[in-house]
């Protein structure tokens, strides 16, 4: 199931763990990388294959993190912070303000396809608050007019 | 007034400088370890006690102590796993450092394996810390490409491998012995103990777990700096520089590496800048979430390990949420019990039931609903987790509860006051 490229990826991560099962969280993260940002039934199957654990262990893990989505989000995954810093200096209004544009909620995606929204727990950015990760980046000391920016120029 | 001193921070405050490992070497890099691998494992643990760097992580624990409990020829191999899980709110100190010098806690993190025996060491690093896991990814890749890893660092025949590990997003995989269990390709949750992760850890070998910027002093200690200029940059029992997250209602939030010796109003009023718009300070959550709140009134206090301990608070992570006088502290106290609801493994009946509780209390209180009954409540639900628990998270709950509780008491009546 994964292209070659990422199978390699793959062998190098159970290379280097003394357990196959070592490698599960980073292989899972790599199969949803690989099914556009979710994880399905298969893709636990496939990957509890790889690290020869049974699909039940897969789905306990699956299940306990939150990176792992059961759903496919946005083209565009919107997470933004709204933990204890974040919250002083508007992380709230910041999520409410997305919600508001994009007509829909945290743990949903806009009817375009194009966004989800995340409401978060503090991701480590805190002296830049109020703080967002949209795909891989992050996006700090966010206004609303810098929200405008960027969901424009995305949408385009 | 208050400065910054530069240790840690020496090389990302340099204009000029590039984070490459050219660059790294340029500024002096692994010169540290060199001499290192010329000294015997058990000289350098005690370089390390002789420093009395204290974990960086939270709890403070002695660094050096920690690497002494590691067995020699138990027959299994040793790790040194780095804890860059950074998921405490209010923390985001090991990140400037990953993001902007990695090869300096690399150094560190290659001195540390050296001390403890450890072959194959793994970075545990938070899942959504993308561009931190890129910055560390180069800087390992170079590191193989210059024999720096492998079989033959710097000529020393100690063979060394590092492996960079991405969480998938959960607070408790900071705990180290849930960190140990989600890094064995589990669900993260904190384990018995003891037996203590030098006897049990990694796949139940002997493992020592060390925050990044524990591992980042290393360089300094056991190189150039040295343990007396180490020691200096604070009181007895607080050496160092360490690196303060601040945030919250300050004018210029942002990362500074302090002295141990600096008094919170110089960093609030100081480095910080003052509190925004001219407004007067009303607290300051001291250590990340899970310390106790302090008053405006209480923060004349130097910014180390002991003297927020001599005041029933907590250094922690040295995260510092400032706020101002317009905070309403029961919303911000219901923002902290949701963190700590949604964070709960679930293992300890006290802390799963106890989390949803305090949260739901302080909904009520919220939506108009508050009482007397129910801010003793409250109070005793946060009691009830206090100390009764397998992990820290509980007290960590418990914590801001109770301090909030007791130090803003008018704040809560006033939601129920006038009906
Ligand atoms: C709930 C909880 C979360 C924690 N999160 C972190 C973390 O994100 N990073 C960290 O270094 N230590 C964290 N710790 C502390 C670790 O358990 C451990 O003490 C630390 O990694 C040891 O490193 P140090 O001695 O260098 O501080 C956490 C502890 C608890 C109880
Ligand atoms: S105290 Fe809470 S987080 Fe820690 S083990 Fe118990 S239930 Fe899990
Ligand atoms: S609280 Fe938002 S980044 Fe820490």
């Amino acid at each position: 199931m994964f292209s070659k490229e990422i199978q390699n990826q793959v062998n190098n991560l159970l290379s280097r763990y003394p357990i196959k099962q070592n490698a599960l969280i980073p292989i899972l993260l790599l199969a949803q990388k690989e099914n556009n940002g979710w994880i399905t039934e298969e893709w636990m199957q496939h990957v509890a294959d790889c690290c020869e654990v049974p699909l039940t262990h897969v789905e306990g893990v699956v299940t306990f993190y939150t990176m792992f989505r059961l759903k496919p989000p946005g083209k565009y995954h919107l997470q933004v912070c709204t933990c204890v810093p974040c919250c002083l200096v508007g992380g709230t209004e910041i999520l409410e303000y997305t919600e508001k544009k994009l007509n829909t909620h945290a743990g949903y995606t806009s009817a375009d396809g194009l966004f989800s929204i995340e409401e978060m727990e503090c991701i480590g950015a805190c002296s830049y608050a109020p703080a967002m990760i949209v795909n891989e980046d992050y996006h700090e000391q966010v206004t609303p007019e810098k929200m405008d920016k960027l969901i424009d120029k995305l949408s385009k | 007034m208050a400065e910054e001193t530069l240790v840690l921070f020496k090389n990302i405050r340099n204009p000029k400088y590039s984070k490459s490992l050219e660059g790294y070497k340029k500024a002096g890099g692994y010169q540290t370890l060199k001499k290192v691998f010329g000294m015997k494992p058990n000289e350098v643990v005690q370089t390390v006690k002789d420093s009395g760097v204290r974990g960086r992580g939270g709890a403070g624990f002695p660094t050096g102590l920690k690497w002494s409990f590691m067995p020699n020829g138990t027959g299994k191999p040793s790790y040194l796993i780095a804890n860059a899980d950074e998921s405490e709110p209010g923390t985001c100190k090991d990140r400037e450092l990953m993001l902007k010098d990695p090869h300096l806690f690399l150094e560190g993190m290659l001195i540390g394996c050296y001390a403890v025996g450890c072959h194959h060491g793994y970075i545990y690093i938070r899942g959504e810390f993308f561009p931190a896991i890129k910055s560390l990814n180069t800087a390992v890749e170079e590191l193989y490409a210059d024999g720096l890893l492998g079989p033959d660092p710097l000529g020393s025949g100690f063979h060394l491998d590092l492996t960079i590990h991405s969480g998938a997003g959960a607070y408790i995989c900071g705990e180290e012995s849930a960190l140990l269990d989600s890094l064995e390709g589990k669900r993260g949750q904190p384990r018995v103990k003891p037996p203590f992760p030098a006897i049990s850890g990694f796949n139940g070998c002997p493992t020592s777990v060390n925050n990044v910027e524990t591992l980042a002093c290393m360089p300094f200690i056991l190189g150039d700096g040295g343990v007396e200029a180490f020691k200096s940059f604070g009181p007895e029992n607080n050496s160092g520089t360490h690196l303060v997250s601040l945030s919250g209602h300050v004018n210029k939030p942002g990362v500074y590496e302090l002295r141990m010796d600096v008094n919170m109003k110089d960093i609030i009023y100081g480095i910080g800048g003052g509190i925004r718009n001219g407004k007067k300070l009303k607290g300051v959550i001291p250590g990340g979430s899970s310390s106790s709140v302090m008053t405006a009134d209480e923060v004349d206090v130097l910014y180390n390990f002991d003297e927020l301990a001599n005041i029933d608070t907590m250094l922690g992570s040295a995260a510092m949420m400032v706020f101002d006088e317009d905070t309403d502290v029961v919303q911000l106290l219901h923002r902290i019990t949701r963190f700590y609801a949604h964070e709960s493994c679930g293992q300890c009946t006290p802390c799963r039931e106890g989390t949803h509780w305090s949260r739901n209390i302080l909904r009520d209180f919220l939506n108009g609903n508050g009482s007397d009954e129910k801010l003793r409540r409250l109070d005793r639900v946060g009691g009830n987790m206090l100390g009764t628990t397998l992990c820290a998270l509980g007290d960590a709950a418990a914590l801001p509860i109770q301090s909030f509780v007791k130090k803003f008491p008018d704040d809560f009546r006033k939601y129920y006051a006038n009906k």
